[in-house]
């Protein structure tokens, strides 16, 4: 194995169990299923055996050390490789760096969080939660897999489970047409064939496999390209490293010289010439379009607001914290490494579709101020989302024009990108709590829609508090997660890309005021007379959501473990783009 | 020329398949033949019980046979079993000694003994599939000609010879014209029988034709041509005919329309557009299990007699599969636009679809162009790269049985219990039995290529191949392609789990036919997993040609 590379210490193959303990859990529900247990058994064990891919991840990352760095990069550690088909040289490869291991630990976190919300499902119980082990298991392997065919694997296999969250424990027409202020009186039975959630269901599968089409023609291109250099390989970090100019063993030319020389062969230069900017931009496109779709990025937003709504809380939760971060994840170990040319040609394009996105979603939260309160949400995750799309234009641009020094300019891309992965986890557990609090909401008074709420404060007092809390470390007020996120994100992007970070600021403005407004409709005001009997917060729910509301004020006061861990990967990112320009 | 004793162990497979055929039908003669359900019910079990014995045998031994899994070393002591199995894989092709074809007009090379593999599989499960149906008329009649159609399938996977290839084809269509239309008061397999005969009795016509012409063609050039340095005396062998087409040099327009029709010939049963419009009606009607196997092996049965006589006997006209119209593109350039043309219609046709059976016949079609294009991969410059295509070839076609066999196999339970293979009678089948939802679901995404399911591995694999014949364009239509696709299997797994049942009652879910399905769930995912073990198998077939061209 090179330097780079690093396998587990202990000769446990802890990454295998950790991406198959989901796996195993799924296959234990499968055997409650056919011995017919109760319910509330399967309830309880799932959430149990969660801890186990938890624990696992603690372990994992007590041992990962963020400060080794090799040849040019982080070192990727505790890594397995075993060659799986080699025909096509395919690896079962696992391994984990700074980018990987924060985005793992989300998924652990709030995989728990999620199960534990579907506990007041009554339908179908132990398909749901073998259904959610299922999502837990692909989501691990998208971020641990480094194969680009294993990855893929994962990639399209999440949305199997999805799709079946939706379609199955989705919520019901009724319910989607109250949460529109829409007339009730024709919403038929729960089971209406032509209801919103499979709708919801079946754009969101077939829109995310679309934009994949490209993703995987571009792999199959690149693995002949490879192959016609003499390095055949699907081996992600190899590529990464390739196309951002590290040495690779066995490889003599770059990335970008491979495309071009493969392009020559096949006989495309005669139409499209010899431009490798030609060849490096196309791949690029087709890797972002894939990865935008799931970021959620203007115009490829399409799917979400829809798919959040109508998804039930566990899904929503998982979709929202975890799913839509498979998008900025691929976009950090594809993109900018493989195609680092390209991000920076096209660096203003996506700048400025992530400024659409984050003034549009800030305009969608607002005008759903007294509407759907979990499209509210989606929209406010489409805003959040843009301003990590903004931070990986920031860390691709070139910076031209400004008049400051190179050195300057790298520190800001650092900061950028770190602001990003922070965001990224950030958002994801304030996000969830937020789905969380909104499914609650809607147990007690039997409605998403906002309008039908009002005055909560006096009759639930801790619910309000702790929606304001959950509703502040989305927004990004200082001292919580949220905060930290975007004022790295801003302050890095400033250097690089000063007017669209000045524009985006509009977004932080509209978005904090569509938050609000919620706040507003939900808990003040004259209070709802149905509404008087409300209860408050069990101790229950309070010990659900207590670990995100921990997690998001130790991340806002401490962030260094999560900013260490990242720092590795942005350093090491944003050196490709100073050989670039060097 | 002459049959050698020898030659016995190299076609026991297909000896023994026929011995297979004529047991089962003269055993049910020995059954009771009475009036009443009991004694039909008894007839029907026996047959089926003797006819997926058989093929379970046969399979067996064909497997061992092949040396896949054990070849006997040279080193070996030799004891009873050594030397059985000696004599039994002693005419089988070992590294690069591929044995002369048996009488000039039967190979017993990897690619036959993968068909019979194949064929005899797929066989079996759809024996499997049919134990638990409601009694025949005749089991025995029915039973022999499904076995008697799978030989001729093996006949058409290793058939060197025009006439041979010929016969082949009659011997596996014919049976399959019966069965087709074997529910003789269900209007609908009448039509599907008769339909089924007709469109078969004329592609047989034009596949004839098109040998009349190359044969016409080989012959007269015959006179000129230097007869000694022809690998046999037989005028009709593919090779002849290779060396005397590569004899007379540029190919003259007698010999592309000669070709021309033998495609035509040979593409209506493997259903690609042009040639696919009896398949909707006859997967429609015809008996369930029937259908399974008509749009599995038969169409398997198709694509391998495509891959050799293309490749064997015109490897001088490959052409290239971008299609400029200003000079003929050869096979690859032809078929690459019939892949193009059966990916976009088959796709589209497939989406306002209401009966499942017909939909899964759209979807087969849609396969079919999948499948074309590992033939397409033999344009591609590499003799490597031509060899992957035959192996991506036949990855998809083994995948392709078992989802398919799967697919239909639920449909057939379905079916059996309301009645009905519309779309609707699979509503709420989720609710009524959940393990049957599970497995149709497993297959219908792995029609669908969804990872980790052998479907994505095969169209991946496939692809992969073609995009070394540089058909790029026909990579990205088939890649769009799947889109559409996507949206009707979807529809398909939105009634299953969403629509709510007619009836609330769990769905029977007969043994056999249970087992049938699982083996074939869990084969969906053990290739798509593991595709290794069969790659490797598969990369031992050498088709000379390809190897040599």
């Amino acid at each position: 194995m090179p330097d780079y590379l690093l396998a587990s210490p202990d000769g446990i193959a802890w990454l295998t169990l950790l991406l198959f303990s989901p796996l195993v859990g799924a296959a234990i529900v499968v055997v409650a299923m056919l011995t017919h247990q109760s319910d509330q058994l399967v309830k309880r064990g799932v959430v149990a055996w969660m801890f186990v891919p938890l624990g696992i991840a603690l372990y994992i990352w007590a041992g990962y050390d963020p400060t080794l760095v090799r040849d040019g990069q982080g070192v990727i550690q505790f890594v397995e490789r075993v060659p799986w088909i080699r025909t096509i040289q395919v690896d079962y490869f696992l391994g984990i760096d700074g980018l990987s291991l924060p985005m793992v630990l989300l998924t652990v976190v709030m995989a728990p969080i999620a199960a534990l919300s579907g506990f007041s499902l009554t339908k179908r119980v132990k398909e749901h939660f073998a259904v959610l082990l299922l999502l837990e298991w692909a989501l691990l392997g998208y971020f641990l897999a480094l194969d680009f065919f294993f990855f893929f694997i994962f990639w399209e296999f999440s949305l199997v489970p999805a799709f079946f969250l939706i379609l199955m424990w989705g919520r019901s027409n009724l319910e989607s047409k109250r949460a529109n202020g829409e007339s009730t009186r024709e919403a038929s039975s729960d089971d209406d064939p032509f209801s919103r959630r499979r709708h919801a269901a079946v754009i969101f599968f077939i829109y995310t496999m679309a934009g994949s089409l490209g993703l995987l023609l571009l792999f199959q291109f690149i693995y002949l390209a490879t192959k016609a250099g003499g390095f055949p390989t699907f081996d992600l970090i190899a590529l990464g490293r390739l196309g951002s100019g590290l040495p690779v063993a066995g490889a003599d030319l770059t990335l970008s010289e491979m495309f071009s020389a493969y392009a020559a062969q096949l006989g495309i230069t005669a139409m499209l010439g010899t431009d490798p900017l030609i060849y490096t931009g196309i791949a690029f496109w087709a890797i972002f379009i894939a990865f935008a779709i799931k970021l959620g990025v203007w115009p490829l937003h399409i799917w979400l607001p829809a798919a959040y709504s109508e998804a039930p809380t566990a899904a929503s939760i998982l979709l929202a914290a975890v799913m839509s971060k498979m998008g900025a994840y691929g976009m950090l170990r594809l993109l900018l490494p493989m195609v680092p040319d390209a991000a920076q040609y096209f660096a203003p394009v996506m700048a400025a579709l992530a400024l659409i996105g984050i003034v549009a979603g800030a305009g969608g939260a607002l005008a759903q101020a007294g509407g759907d309160i979990k499209r509210l949400i989606g929209y406010t995750s489409i805003n959040h989302m843009g301003y990590v799309m903004l931070a990986i234009a920031a860390a691709a641009a070139s910076g031209a024009g400004t008049q400051l020094s190179e050195a300057a300019l790298q520190t800001s891309r650092t900061i950028a990108l770190n602001g990003a992965v922070m965001q990224m986890v950030a958002h994801g557990l304030s996000t969830g709590a937020l789905f969380l609090l909104a499914a609650w909401l809607m147990q007690r008074g039997g409605s998403y829609r906002l309008g039908d709420y009002g005055g909560l404060r006096t009759a639930a007092p801790v619910f309000a508090g702790v929606f304001g809390a959950t509703m502040f470390a989305n927004l990004g007020l200082p001292g919580l997660a949220g905060f930290v996120g975007e004022f790295f994100i801003f302050r890095g992007a400033w250097a690089t890309l000063p007017l669209f970070t000045l524009c985006a600021t509009i977004g932080l403005v509209v978005t904090a005021l569509g938050l609000l407004l919620m706040q507003q409709q939900i808990f003040f005001g004259e209070l709802n007379p149905n509404l008087r009997n409300t209860s408050d917060l069990t101790p229950g729910e309070l010990g659900i959501i207590a670990p995100l509301l921990a997690l998001l004020l130790l991340l806002g006061i401490y962030p260094a473990p999560l900013l260490s861990l990242s720092n590795t990967v942005a350093t090491q990112v944003v050196q490709i783009f100073d050989r670039l320009l060097a | 020329m002459s049959f050698l004793l020898t030659d016995i162990p190299r076609i026991l497979p297909e000896i023994l398949l026929l011995v297979l055929a004529l047991l089962i039908l003269g055993s049910d003669v020995f059954e009771r033949w009475a009036a009443d359900e009991q004694a039909a019910l008894e007839r029907h079990r026996a047959s089926a019980s003797l006819a997926a014995l058989g093929l379970g045998m046969i399979f067996a031994i064909t497997l061992l046979q092949s040396g896949y899994l054990y070849t006997v070393p040279d080193t070996a002591d030799s004891n009873y079993f050594t030397n059985l199995l000696r004599n039994l894989q002693s005419g089988i092709p070992r590294g690069s000694n591929v044995p002369l074809p048996v009488m000039d007009m039967f190979a017993t090379d990897h690619l036959t003994i993968i068909g019979r593999l194949l064929f005899t599989g797929a066989a079996f499960l759809i024996v499997l599939l049919t134990y638990d149906n409601p009694p025949l008329r005749n089991p025995g009649e029915f039973y022999s000609l499904l076995v008697l159609s799978t030989l001729g399938m093996c006949l058409m996977a290793g058939a060197t010879e025009l006439i041979m290839l010929f016969l082949a084809i009659e011997l596996t269509s014919i049976p399959l014209y019966v069965l087709a239309g074997y529910f003789r008061n269900d209007r609908q397999s009448v039509e599907a029988g008769m339909k089924y005969f007709l469109y078969g009795a004329f592609s047989s016509a034009l596949l004839l034709y098109g040998m009349s012409f190359v044969y016409g063609y080989a012959s007269s050039t015959a006179v000129a041509a230097d007869l000694t340095a022809l690998p046999t005396s037989v005028i009709t062998s593919f090779d002849t005919l290779r060396e005397l087409i590569a004899q007379a040099g540029e190919p003259a327009p007698i010999l592309l329309i000669g070709m021309l029709f033998m495609i035509a010939g040979i593409g209506y049963k493997i259903a690609i557009v042009p040639f696919h419009g009896w398949s909707p009606d006859v997967y429609q009607g015809a008996p369930t299990t029937m259908t399974a196997f008509i749009s599995t092996a038969s169409k398997a049965a198709g694509f391998f007699l495509l891959l050799r006589v293309l490749d064997t006997v015109f490897p001088n006209v490959v052409g290239n599969p971008i299609p400029v119209f200003d000079e003929f593109g050869g096979w690859t350039g032809m078929l690459a636009l019939l892949a193009a043309l059966t990916l976009i219609i088959a796709n589209l046709a497939a989406l306002p679809q209401t009966n499942a059976k017909r939909l899964l016949a759209y979807s087969g079609i849609a396969h079919a162009g999948f499948l074309l294009m590992g033939v397409i991969a033999q344009a591609a410059p590499f003799s490597t790269d031509r060899l992957n295509g035959v192996v991506a070839l036949l990855y998809y076609l083994v995948v392709y049985a078992v989802m398919n066999i799967g697919a239909f196999g639920v449909i057939a339970i379905v079916a059996q219990d309301t009645g009905s293979d519309e779309i609707t009678a699979l509503n709420g089948l989720a609710q009524r039995n959940l393990g049957l939802a599970a497995l149709f679901t497993v297959f219908v995404f792995a029609l669908a290529g969804i990872p980790p399911l052998a479907g994505f591995f095969a169209k991946f694999y496939i692809m992969l191949a073609v995009w070394q014949a540089n058909a790029i364009w026909l990579v990205v239509i088939a890649l769009i392609s799947t889109i559409p696709a996507l949206y009707y299997y979807l529809r398909l797994l939105r009634a299953v789990f969403m629509m709510p049942p007619d009836i609330s009652t769990p769905m029977p879910a007969p043994r056999w036919m249970m087992a049938s399905l699982v083996v074939s769930a869990v084969l969906v995912l053990v290739l798509g997993l593991f595709p290794a073990p069969l790659l490797d198998v598969l990369e031992q077939v050498q088709v000379q040609v390809i190897a040599g061209r």
